[in-house]
């Protein structure tokens, strides 16, 4: 689903946030990048959205090769990676429907599709009953599943959850992990990025680490041991 | 597509909204630089008429002594007729002249008291010439000037009407040019206005736009809205200006048609009877130049 190869990221003069990284993530896997602050975690999730061109190296998604990806497919890329944040992103004047909705309609999805298609994704994260509620009226916990219910809206094949737990106590924290966990085992490919060593140790899942931009470890089954 | 494009112009017009006060202030500068631009075609159009009326009215007075004979005069008005470039000569009895004086001071009892009284009549023969064009003039009262007629007139300091009409169009100059430059000016600070409000309104909507961005929405989907945003602002700009500029005509009215109605002309019709040209422009050049502003400063500040 993913393949990095021999990827790096120089900023000038000579900083690398990436150096020669080869990754291969396949369909359907759930992985955890760990690695402290700097390590190149979050430029990881800018190259494979486009937010940034790696210096070197070649970089496949979904067997898109998007290492020279033209201006105007950047879009394309976008709607099949579903991405979340740790400041959730979501506008605080729109409601939760408002919110998800927003994210369809800006994509020139029909008024009926939106009115089948929120209510699915409000289900699946388990906020249907507060749609007509604002940000501001729901828990840290509960705001990063709407980003996350947000970032399915399109049927992602892969889904990059960049440090998702970072602004969230342990329960909040483990429902998040529950909800990613759901959501791989029903077929999308879930990236998370996380130096929070609980997590990591909870999953039980395959874990890469980074360290000063390089791919320093990779286990199937990890633990965090920085 | 139709879709899409609602929903860009339904984002336009929220970001209009949302923004009122800056949306207030950049579309009341374009209003200004728009009837700074109308003020000047109607000093252009009001001028253009004042000249064509002083050209019409023009002509060169030979006034003929009392001992000039019928055949003098006849000789000289051929004289006259064959001079290049006159287009009409035409002779007044001191009878005519009188009852012509009569009539265009008929409102004024004073001067008709004042002839009634006059035993005699005060005027004098005299032959009315018109030139093809007011540069003719000059040339014409060299021609009478230097002629073997000289006996017979009264009168040989000829006025140039030349100098009256262009008088008239340098005055008109001048004003123009103060007016083309107060119209440049509120331009470019109209300009300025647009660039700046498009920058503000991409700065309040960055979250919108790093949401738009985050889901995939296309390049031209987050950057048309600032781009219609600003388009509405020279239509709203042009109507308003359109019924400011009538509400001025009806206002400048009573002034302008003591002075011009009277040859068929007000500001009023003159604007009605060009309004596709005049406004259809306006609109024109004020989307284009909105555009290019809200494109340098979209260029400039929304990163896709």
């Amino acid at each position: 689903m993913i393949k990095l190869r021999q990827v790096s990221k120089l900023y000038p003069p000579d900083t690398y946030a990436l150096h020669k990284v080869d990754m291969h993530i396949k369909d359907r896997e759930f992985v955890s990048v760990i690695g402290q602050s700097g390590t190149g975690k979050t430029t990881l999730i800018k190259i494979l959205t486009a937010q940034e061109k790696p210096t070197h190296g070649r970089i496949i998604v979904g067997g898109w090769d998007i290492t020279d990806i033209a201006f105007r497919e950047i879009p394309i890329l976008r709607r099949q990676i579903g991405v979340i944040y740790q400041d959730f992103k979501l506008l605080p004047r729109k409601t939760i429907f408002e919110n998800i909705a927003f994210a369809l309609q800006v994509c020139g999805t029909s008024r009926a599709k939106i009115t089948k298609v929120v209510p699915q994704v409000l289900k699946i994260v388990g906020l249907h009953s507060k749609a007509e509620r604002y940000p501001g009226q729901l828990s840290g916990g509960e705001q990063q599943r709407v980003a996350i219910a947000r970032a399915l809206v399109h049927h992602p094949q892969i889904l990059l959850a960049d440090e998702p737990t970072g602004n969230l106590d342990s329960i909040n924290t483990r429902e998040i992990i529950e909800l990613l966990k759901k959501i791989n085992e029903l077929g999308t490919t879930v990236m998370l990025v996380t130096h929070n060593k609980e997590v990591v140790n909870l999953l039980k899942k395959r874990v890469i680490t980074l360290d000063q931009g390089k791919l320093v470890s990779d286990q199937k089954v990890g633990k965090y041991m920085l | 597509m139709l879709l899409t494009f609602l929903r860009i112009v339904k984002f336009a017009l929220q970001d209009f909204y949302r923004n009122f006060w800056l949306s207030f202030v950049t579309i009341s500068v374009l209003i200004l630089a728009l009837v700074s631009v109308n003020l000047l075609i109607s000093i252009n159009a009001v001028t253009e008429k004042i000249v064509s009326v002083v050209e019409d009215k023009v002509d060169i007075n030979v006034i003929l002594n009392d001992n000039a004979s019928e055949a003098e005069i006849n000789n000289f008005t051929i004289f006259l007729n064959n001079i290049e470039n006159v287009q009409e000569v035409k002779f007044l009895s001191k009878e005519a002249v009188l009852e012509d004086f009569r009539q265009k001071n008929i409102g004024n009892p004073d001067i008709q008291l004042a002839l009634d009284e006059l035993e005699q009549n005060p005027f004098n023969n005299t032959i009315i010439i018109k030139a093809d064009k007011p540069d003719d003039y000059e040339m014409i009262i060299q021609k009478i000037k230097g002629a073997e007629y000289q006996g017979l007139m009264d009168n040989n300091d000829f006025s140039d009407p030349k100098k009256l009409i262009s008088f008239v169009q340098q005055l008109s100059g001048k004003v123009e040019k103060f007016g083309l430059f107060v119209a440049g000016l509120f331009s470019m600070i109209a300009l300025l206005i647009v660039f700046n409000t498009i920058r503000v309104t991409i700065y309040t909507h960055k979250e919108e736009i790093g949401v738009m961005r985050l889901v995939g929405a296309t390049n031209s989907f987050i950057r048309m809205p600032f781009i219609i945003e600003s388009v509405l602002y020279a239509i709203v700009a042009v109507v308003l200006t359109i019924m400011i500029m009538y509400f001025i005509f009806q206002l400048s009215a009573p002034y302008l048609n003591t002075l011009l109605d009277s040859y068929g002309f007000s500001l009023n019709s003159y604007f009605n009877q060009n309004f596709i040209r005049i406004f259809g422009l306006e609109l024109l050049s004020a989307v284009i130049l909105t555009i290019i502003s809200s494109g340098i400063a979209i260029r400039r500040y929304l990163k896709v």
